[in-house]
């Protein structure tokens, strides 16, 4: 059996018997639970819940971003570019919430778009074309405003219907 | 001039990236570097680091592992 790689900022605290994520105590669910929990809410909530699930996918952003700074420190003297690449990319990939893969990053125009591929929305079986990835596109314009210190808002999403990726377009005020 | 091997295998992100600069800063003009990883987003943002650091590179391929060989001018 390969070796397997271990997640640095995750681990278990003995004390209280519970998982912590970069020192915060986390909750680990399947990616199957949290589609079906995404699948839910929207069929109940219709549109509405799109806007609810960007509010919390971006507090999660914001908390994710301060505590990979307060891990490491050092990704504050890298260049802005390749910390929202890092950042974004780190907490993404390996917490399970997609690879993202930067389409376009202007920061004189504080336009950031980029495409998402693996998130646990695309797992949903969708049965229209609407956008499922709102909590991913809240979480990273969450992210985004940590690092840029500007509020951001997830404004533009398409999904490619039948594939494991999204479009998304997020823009700066 | 020396040349010295950095292993980072193991590490995920930010880890490579991070360990790959502080060695950089420790090295000297003229010194080479070789950077070993295994995980992938680091194939791309270790080159893309040192291009905008204007520092040569050579990348490598071994198998699921790769080096990037760091010239420090």
């Amino acid at each position: 059996m390969p070796e397997k790689k271990s997640i640095p900022y995750i681990w278990l605290d003995e004390e209280i018997d519970h998982p912590l994520m970069m020192g915060e105590p986390c909750t680990i669910l399947f990616t199957e639970s949290f589609a079906s929990f995404t699948n839910t809410v929207l069929k109940f909530l219709g549109s509405g819940a799109g806007a609810i699930l960007r509010e919390v996918g971006y507090g999660m952003g914001k908390r994710y971003a301060e505590l990979t700074y307060k891990q490491f420190p050092d990704l504050r003297e890298l260049d802005i570019e390749t910390q929202i690449i890092e950042i974004s990319s780190i907490i993404l990939r390996n917490t399970g919430w997609g690879n993202i893969d930067f389409t376009n990053i202007d920061l004189e125009n504080h336009s950031v778009s980029f495409k998402l591929c693996n998130h646990p929305s695309s797992v949903m079986q969708r049965e229209d074309d609407d956008p499922t990835c709102h909590l991913e596109g809240g979480l990273v314009s969450g992210v985004i405003e940590i690092i840029l210190g500007e509020k951001q808002t997830a404004v533009d999403f398409s999904c490619n219907h039948g594939s494991k990726c999204c479009d998304i377009g997020i823009q700066g005020s | 001039m020396s040349l010295e091997i950095l292993d980072t295998r193991g590490d995920i992100c930010p880890v490579p990236l991070l360990k790959t600069i502080k060695k950089i800063a420790a090295m000297h003009s003229g010194d080479t570097l070789t950077v070993v990883s295994d995980h992938p987003p680091a194939r791309r943002s270790i080159p893309m680091e040192m291009d905008k650091r204007e520092i040569e590179f050579n990348f490598d391929e071994k198998g699921l592992e790769f080096e990037i060989t760091v010239n420090i001018p």
